[in-house]
């Protein structure tokens, strides 16, 4: 058995691999993953989530979890799939038996299990014989003219592959090989062809039948050949057009034109991702603009609330955010980093002392809450700002948005605010990927610069309760006052006329 | 995703910026278990690291290099065992930035063994786990074991057959028992601990004399002597009470009565500085 230096075994809901690593260096990975069996990555079947072939292979996983190395080869190569298996997953079950014992039996077992075939093939790096030969069809000729004659009813063909037959081995079959070298120091039983590769017959390797190379060279190291050795040259190559070769060209051709349509499948599917790119695109655009609208509509509700339950407050905090944003920005920032901390702090405050620990069950439900209502007084209050400054600009259509009615300045200013996020929706119609982007990170930035400012504006004025400059809203007093006496005096003037 | 997407996010997010605790989600469980056999290995370093779950540590099996069984969600983390010149990196590491803070802590876990007759430089990095610590019989020539959160218990249980220039012991906030750290085979032993409680057990086949240095911010150590080790205690530190029982004050440091007779001599200096020192005696 193959020393194994590391194993692995993974399990999941998605998948059960085996891999292991022997000691040349050589890996073997069966993977059933995500309904597709693969042996070292190439599928060889098909299998259900929970089906006995699933299964199977789990349970075998399951079994030499624990083992290492000596056991761990034995275990897997004495495995024997269920015999209850269905059909083609009784097929795939056989493949995977016989990855298993090819991977883990010595060299020499595993030339020995060839001989039992009545005729084996084994390609490296092909699909399939006819891909093999299509890329060498230069050796379609050579490989016909050295099958002439030769005895074909057992044979083992190999292309792109080296070949031992060790010492003490026997081999009772005739050897085809294309493009890979023999060295014999057991016995083959039958004719060898080889083209494109050298024959090494080694001290006590022995041929029973005849030696055909043809592009190839025969090296005598004290083996022997009981038939003849043939080594036509390419000169001595005629132009066949048997039978066989027309065979050949048909089955060449067929697998030609199944690539071709395999192939031109692909692109039409290709093709048909590219025509529906835009629609899809079309489709993300307006599941971003509902997100934005509903975004939208879950802040003006609240919006409308705060508006409703505190404007005193709101306005304090909106007066104090547009006073000094920048400080506000600091704060905000600042209370924004240090929330956690204080949270936790608390949260041990409390802890460690007794009397604290009922006061612990409010303070880690309503901290929270109470940071994320302030971020919403803050938000609203710089949408207010906002909506005013909208209002200000008289734009043709925004008549509604009165300066005097807060409902109004509040939707305008959340509406203003939710722009970058509609028109990079917009944008990405049109593909265009980068503006998107900018637009995007536009929205997030300001989104981001208005909780802070906001944030910072309600804690400076402890959510709205006292006003932290006092001298602007003084000022704004004054204005208002002003602005108020002559309306008042022309109302007093025309109750007395009225009078 | 559209990056419209970002902005009411954000909006909640903001608190999350701070720090928030991140909500958790589904997980996709994933067990790996993977081992590899001795080939000749003269000596190596060996870094593991585990984020959170249940860990444990413990001697191999003969002819095993390592075994390693691993649980752990596939959607967050991918397994790490990497081998290469002499080098063995061992553990889990995340995939993604976020990371979803598990609902099962302990659902996830790494049951790793080490061989025990190939010396090693042993680099242990955990963070939010349980941890099961067995390093008795591992040759270990370097040894730094630094965790988090965690709730660790170290035992040495069999002496380290090959000689240690120090042994570290980084510890944040932690629940960290150590014992039989005579077994380490050491001559110099440090420990660095935030806070929490830390249990140092001086048991075990003392070879040689040796300094330990035990930096402490706040919480209980536990100094755990055995009969018949000579032992001083230096203490360096600010609200901190000593028990002393068994040892006998000299200057600025504390003796165990036998201590000029004693085979091998313990120097634990102590800087911490809030919390209490307890030495505890055992037979």
């Amino acid at each position: 058995m193959r020393t194994i230096v590391s194993n692995e075994i993974a399990v999941s809901g998605r998948e059960a691999t085996l891999r292991l690593d022997f000691e040349d260096q050589a890996a073997l990975v069966i993977s059933l993953q995500e309904g597709q069996v693969l042996v070292d990555g190439e599928a060889v079947g098909s299998y259900e989530r929970g089906d006995a072939l699933d299964l199977a292979w789990r349970s075998l996983l399951g079994d030499v979890v624990s083992l290492d190395d000596g056991p761990l080869a034995d275990a897997l190569f004495n495995w024997t799939p269920p015999q209850e298996l269905p059909g083609p997953s009784e097929e795939v079950a056989t493949a995977l038996d016989q990855a298993l014992e090819g991977a883990l039996a010595p060299p020499g077992a595993a030339k020995g299990q060839e001989t039992m075939a009545e005729g084996t093939l084994e390609i490296s790096n092909e699909n399939s014989l006819l891909g093999a030969l299509l890329s060498r069809s230069d050796a379609l000729q050579e490989l016909a003219e050295a099958l002439q004659g030769a005895s074909l009813d057992n044979f083992t063909l190999r292309i792109g592959q080296d070949l031992e037959v060790g010492a003490g081995e026997e081999m009772d079959q005739s050897v085809i090989l294309v493009d890979g070298d023999l060295d014999v120091e057991g016995v083959i039983r039958g004719d060898v062809v080889v083209t494109n590769g050298t024959v090494r017959l080694l001290d006590g390797g022995l041929i029973t039948g005849d030696l055909r190379v043809v592009d190839g060279e025969v090296e005598s190291l004290g083996g022997e050949v009981e038939g003849e050795v043939l080594q036509p040259s390419q000169e001595d190559l005629v132009n066949l057009d048997s039978r066989e070769i027309r065979a050949l060209r048909e089955d060449l051709e067929r697998e030609i034109r199944q690539d071709l349509l395999s192939s031109m499948e692909r692109e039409t599917r290709s093709s048909s991702r590219s025509i529906l790119a835009p629609f899809r695109n079309v489709g993300r655009a307006i599941a971003g603009l509902l997100e934005t609208l509903v975004a939208f509509l879950v802040l003006a509700v609240l919006g409308t609330l705060v508006v409703h339950f505190a404007r005193d407050r709101l306005e304090v905090v909106a007066t104090t955010a547009r006073r000094a944003p920048a400080q506000s920005a600091m704060v905000g920032l600042a209370g924004g980093f240090l929330l956690l901390p204080v949270w936790i702090l608390g949260i041990v405050a409390l802890a460690i002392s007794i009397i604290g620990i009922p006061v612990l069950l409010a303070w880690v439900p309503l901290f929270p809450i109470a940071a994320g209502v302030a971020g919403l007084l803050g938000y609203v209050a710089i949408a207010r700002n906002v909506g005013e400054w909208v209002a200000d600009q008289e734009y043709r259509g925004l008549e509604w948005i009165r300066g005097s009615n807060t409902f109004y300045v509040v939707i305008a200013g959340l509406g203003t605010l939710m722009i970058p996020a509609v028109a990079a929706s917009l944008v990405r119609i049109l593909g265009l990927g980068l503006l998107q982007g900018l637009l995007g990170f536009l929205g997030s930035a300001i989104s981001f610069i208005v909780l802070a400012i906001g944030f910072g504006a309600v804690l400076m004025s402890r959510g709205g309760r006292i006003r932290p400059y006092a001298a602007y809203y003084d000022f704004e007093e004054d204005l208002w006052a002003e602005e108020e006496a002559p309306g008042e005096g022309d109302r007093e003037e025309e109750e007395g006329e009225n009078a | 995703m559209p990056r419209g997407r970002s902005i009411p996010v954000l909006i909640w997010a903001f608190p999350l910026l701070a720090g928030l605790p991140i909500s958790a989600s589904a997980q996709s469980w994933r067990t790996v278990t993977m081992s590899r056999q001795l080939s000749g290995e003269s000596g190596m370093k060996v870094r593991i690291r585990y984020g959170a779950g249940r860990l444990s540590i413990r001697p191999a099996d003969p002819g095993t290099l390592y075994r390693m069984h691993l649980r752990y969600d596939e959607d967050t983390f991918e397994p790490v065992a990497r081998y290469d010149e002499n080098r063995l990196d061992l553990g889990v590491e995340s995939i993604r930035k976020h990371i979803d803070w598990p609902r099962d802590r302990d659902s996830g876990e790494m049951e790793l063994s080490l061989a025990r007759n190939v010396p090693m430089e042993l680099d242990l990095e955990f963070g939010a786990v349980r941890a099961e610590l067995d390093l008795g019989g591992l040759q270990m020539t370097e040894l730094d074991l630094s965790t988090g959160a965690s709730e660790s218990r170290v035992s040495i249980s069999e002496p380290n057959p090959v000689h240690m220039g120090t042994a570290n012991f980084e510890v944040g906030a932690a629940d960290f028992h150590v014992r039989d750290l005579g077994n380490l085979n050491a001559d110099r032993i440090t420990v660095d601990a935030g806070v929490g409680k830390v249990v140092l057990g001086f048991t075990g086949e003392w070879q040689g004399d040796s300094e330990v240095a035990v930096d402490m911010g706040l919480g209980a150590l536990e100094l755990r002597f055995p009969e018949g080790l000579g032992v001083c205690v230096v203490k360096d530190t600010f609200l901190t009470s000593l028990d002393s029982e068994g040892l006998v004050k000299r200057g600025d440091s504390y003796y165990s009565v036998d201590w000029e007779e004693a085979d091998h001599r313990v120097t634990v200096t102590v800087d911490a500085a809030f919390g209490s020192i307890d030495v505890v005696w055992v037979k």
